[in-house]
């Protein structure tokens, strides 16, 4: 299966104080139950990092995270409670062999420090933690960013490594975490533009990710809000779908400090 | 430029518990070690929003600031100070 969600670290406990007819915890149950339906063996989760496993120093454009184990969130800001959950080494670098073959010059990310990017998808859609992770890093945090039809070709070549099987045939569910239009720290924080969300999520539930990448353009993308870009880890996971329509798409906005528009879409694959 | 110094200190708040309780006692002494030029530090050990936005500090890392609610920062009195910067002419890339 895949699937995408927003992150945003204030999610758990505004779904923890709304309780389980909230529409935040609704619409997360929704993405997990898919999940949990499809009994996958680890979780490949795109994910932007948010300056907390990576820094100005050593900033990949992609990375993938080859740890045993792993906790957080390290955010010194965060709120949610501390997890710890386990990697799959063997996976990863399997997958940043294929990657890397394949023409997609990714990092190798040998120690993980989840952020809330991470943190958030796995708090909600795997709340025992059993599953393991492989968190594949996209820039959506520092120019210059990866353009979006890099990003589709990096998920179809992701899909490439899911089809070949690897040796253990493991199943494999690929997660997008991220957000469609948001600015953190900019002079348009707070605002949210509600009618790209809506374009995008139009584009997705009718599957066409093409369209999607074509106007996904870096103005267009920026004119939405600096964290606007986190939509490319959506766009990794849609170049996986060969156009497969979602099973779920819905689209959330929410305001707390800043204004966030998200989307919550679940694909089934087989 | 060392805007790279000023996002280095950010970076340590953001994710080391025990950089962000220094900071927060006593920012001056917090950053008696860090490579910073004398405008950064002046800026930085006073929570100069608009200054450190107009240097280029990245701005999801500037907001550090206020998820701390350090320099007695909130989300109004951030943005009024980045929205000041942005009519002085916005980030200057160094």
């Amino acid at each position: 299966m895949a699937a995408g969600v927003p992150h945003a670290p204030y999610l758990p406990d505004m779904a923890a104080s709304g309780g389980p007819s909230h529409r935040v915890s609704t619409l997360f149950r929704h993405v997990a139950d898919e999940l949990s339906e499809a009994r996958p063996d680890v979780l490949v989760l795109v994910a932007p990092d948010h300056l907390v496993n990576f820094f100005f120093d050593n900033l990949p454009t992609f990375a993938v995270g080859l740890a045993a184990r792993c906790d957080g969130p390290h955010e010194t800001s965060t709120t949610m409670p501390r997890m710890q959950v386990s990697g799959d080494p063997a996976l990863a670098d399997a997958l940043l062999r294929h990657l890397v073959a394949a023409g997609f010059d990714l990092a190798r990310c040998g120690r993980v420090r989840l952020d809330h990017g991470l943190a958030v998808p796995l708090h909600f859609l795997t709340p025992e933690l059993e599953l393991p992770v492989v968190p594949l890093y996209v820039n959506a945090v520092a120019e210059p960013l990866p353009g979006a039809a890099r990003c589709f070709d990096l998920g179809r070549a992701v899909r490439r490594f899911i089809d070949a099987g690897t040796a253990e045939r493991r199943r494999i569910a690929l997660v997008a975490s991220g957000a469609f239009s948001l600015e953190i720290g900019g002079p348009r924080m707070g605002e949210a533009d509600e009618a790209w969300l809506e374009e995008a999520a139009d584009l997705i539930s009718r599957g066409e990710h093409g369209e999607l990448v074509r106007r996904a353009t870096p103005q267009r993308l920026a004119a939405a809000g600096a964290e606007s870009a986190e939509l490319l880890a959506w766009i990794v996971v849609l170049g996986a779908l060969d156009g497969r329509r979602p099973i779920l798409c819905e689209t959330d906005v929410r305001t707390r400090h800043s204004r966030e528009a998200a989307c919550y879409a679940a694909w089934r694959l087989s | 430029m060392s805007r790279y110094g000023v996002e280095e200190v950010l970076y340590r708040i953001r994710t080391d518990p025990a950089r962000l309780q220094e900071f927060r006692e006593d920012p001056a002494a917090a950053l008696a070690d860090a490579a910073l030029t004398a405008a950064e530090r002046a800026a930085l050990g006073a929570g100069d929003v608009e200054a450190l936005y107009r240097m280029g500090v990245h701005p999801f890392l500037l907001f550090e600031l206020v998820r701390h609610g350090l320099f007695g920062l909130d989300v109004g009195s951030y943005l009024a100070s980045v929205r000041r910067a942005v009519s002085a002419g916005g980030q200057v890339q160094g």
